[in-house]
């Protein structure tokens, strides 16, 4: 670049805003890839959590957030994805990104099967009925009929042939996925028919949507997205059994995150998910045995402050844009 | 002139009556909100639907576009039977309505209110949601949140959407209602237009007897869930029964 060219480039960066905000989700970008060779493994862990709670956050925020059925059942189809690709990568030897995909599908499957049914339901009945399946899984798995796949009540060990690095940048990819994934349907004539049943769903039947079919299907990407993340979660647990599988925490906490970002918007689960992460560490380090309860008291001041979640307050007070692309 | 055969009843032969509701008749458990009604509504006119509040019209409505089944009776459209259908299938092949309270999305902008409402296969639905914002004189809005639209360009967008699937025959349901004269009139003017020009067919709940009188091809009125009285405003509005209901007895 010669003179003129650089004094241009500058004059762009005072007046453009938006190229400050470019340049600094490349640098971020640039570092978490080349995280794994500047920190230290422990660091690179937590990171890879981030990843995974940034994919369940806005995995979640495509059922809930665009539709307003709260789902109650995320970790059913976290424990479908898990449970699948364990099996299908220890059992069968299938390889890897193959089974944890196949992960992600088997959970999709759930959903168009639970959902063609639940979603007929009205939504407090839906948010009831989804714990309810929650619960009846966990004791599914360790029946004597579904026990010789599951590996029963006491669940597996396993180590996955996957190196480290492999699942680093796997869920940085997924998470990545999942968050354009969610940017595509916002920002698409389907997601404004999905909004649209958030908004009114008997106003939006009268218009010709058939409200069903773009509920189950929102439903089904969501489960997709659950599994295939929990895939990757449960490579890195080394083990999977029925109360990890569907447990109640991991069930919460897209639910929190996304309160705490801001439901509904596409970057919200984002944000909430770093938050929450960061939170986690600070309070895990410092209270060891009851980081639960302080992470729950700022959650609640968080969401008491900021009804909606974060970023639906800034774009309600007009400070970020109201478009949906964000 | 063209004459067209109709039966000893008025109902026009060779199903040219674009929507039949035929002895419909709607229970809620001892409540009978709609007892063996019938009308017919003539395609591209205007026909007004009057009486006093509990009469059945918002269920006769609801009957018509699928939110509630008829216990008895069917409803045809262009001869086809449309009884059992859904809400979205109804208005997918044509009926569109609008609600006693308006019923727009009011956490969307003004133009995704009408994008939403877009067939799939529609192309040019981006121009063709402008060219209907034009109509309703809502271009300026457009990037509004059609929640912050006052009550009078509220009906306008909620009656334009339903242009957007192509609408032919549209329930209004008290389009006049809670808007100034000048929006009224605009709305009539709107209403007029797309009949006289776009061959559209138009069913309206109203309680303003002007409007009714001035705009209405044809009145039919309900009392309790029953039909009693129908035909052109003038003879409608000197039919004993009618008189009885609106001013006692």
């Amino acid at each position: 670049m010669n003179k003129s060219d650089k004094l241009r480039l500058a004059e762009k960066f005072k007046t453009d805003k938006r190229l400050w905000l470019y340049a600094i989700a490349v640098i971020v970008l640039a570092l978490l890839i080349a995280l794994p060779r500047i920190v230290n493994p422990y660091l690179c862990s937590v990171v890879f959590l981030m990843f995974i709670y940034i994919a369940y956050a806005e995995a979640w925020n495509i059922m809930t957030g665009f539709t307003g059925y709260i789902n109650f059942g995320f970790s059913v189809f976290a424990g479908i994805g898990g449970y699948a690709s364990a099996i299908l990568i220890i059992d069968h030897g299938i390889w890897w990104p193959v089974g944890w995909l196949l992960g992600g599908v088997f959970a999709s499957i759930g959903a168009l099967i639970l959902g063609s049914f639940m979603l007929r339901l009205r939504g407090s009945y839906f948010a009831i009925g989804m714990l309810v399946i929650l619960l009846a899984s966990g004791v599914l798995a360790t029946t004597k009929y579904l026990t010789p796949l599951t590996h029963g009540g006491y669940g597996f060990q396993f180590v996955q042939p996957v190196s480290d690095l492999e699942m680093y940048y796997s869920a940085f990819f997924i998470s990545a996925a999942t968050v354009f994934a969610a940017y595509k349907i916002i920002t698409s004539s389907f997601g404004a028919k999905l909004l649209a049943i958030r908004e009114d769903e008997e106003g939006a039947g009268s218009i010709g949507i058939n409200t069903t079919k773009e509920k189950i299907s929102a439903f089904a990407i969501s489960g997709f997205f659950a599994g295939l993340a929990a895939s990757v979660f449960f490579a890195f647990q080394n083990y999977i059994d029925p109360s990890s599988a569907f447990s109640a925490w991991y069930n919460s906490l897209p639910i929190i995150m996304v309160l705490l970002g801001g439901i509904g918007t596409l970057w919200g689960p984002v944000l909430g998910a770093v938050i929450m992460i960061f939170v986690e560490e600070f309070f895990w380090s410092i209270l060891p045995e009851t980081y639960f309860m302080a992470c729950g008291a700022v959650i609640v001041l968080l969401v008491l402050l900021l009804p909606g979640g974060i970023i639906t307050w800034f774009k309600s007070r007009g400070i970020l844009p109201r478009t949906r692309a964000i | 002139m063209i004459s067209v055969d109709r039966d000893e009843e008025g109902r026009l032969k060779d199903g040219k009556n674009v929507l039949e509701v035929q002895n419909v008749t709607k229970e809620f458990g001892s409540l009978v909100a709609l007892n063996n009604v019938s009308i017919w509504i003539e395609e591209g006119k205007i026909t007004g639907l009057i009486g006093p509040n509990g009469a059945g019209k918002t269920t006769l409505f609801n009957v018509i576009t699928g939110q509630f089944r008829a216990d008895k009776g069917k409803v045809f459209f262009r001869g086809k039977d449309i009884t059992k259908l859904k809400p979205y299938q109804i208005a997918r092949r044509g009926i569109g309505r609008t609600w006693q309270v308006i019923r727009i999305f009011p956490n969307m902008t003004v133009i995704e209110n009408l994008m939403t409402a877009a067939n799939l296969r529609e192309r040019n639905a981006g121009e063709k949601a402008l060219e209907l914002l034009e109509l309703a004189g809502l271009v300026a809005e457009k990037d509004s949140y059609a929640g912050e639209l006052s009550t009078g360009q509220q009906k306008f967008l909620e009656l334009v959407r339903i242009l957007m699937f192509d609408a032919d025959v549209m329930l209004l349901d008290e389009v006049a209602a809670g808007i100034n004269p000048t929006e009224q009139l605009a709305a009539l003017n709107l209403i007029h237009n797309l009949c006289d020009q776009k061959g559209k067919t138009f069913f309206i709940v109203e309680h303003d007897m002007d409007v009714i009188m001035e705009h209405c091809d044809k009145v039919i009125c309900l009392n309790f869930g029953e039909k009693i009285a129908e035909g052109t405003p003038k003879e409608v509005q000197n039919n004993e029964k009618v008189i009885q209901v609106y001013f006692g007895a």
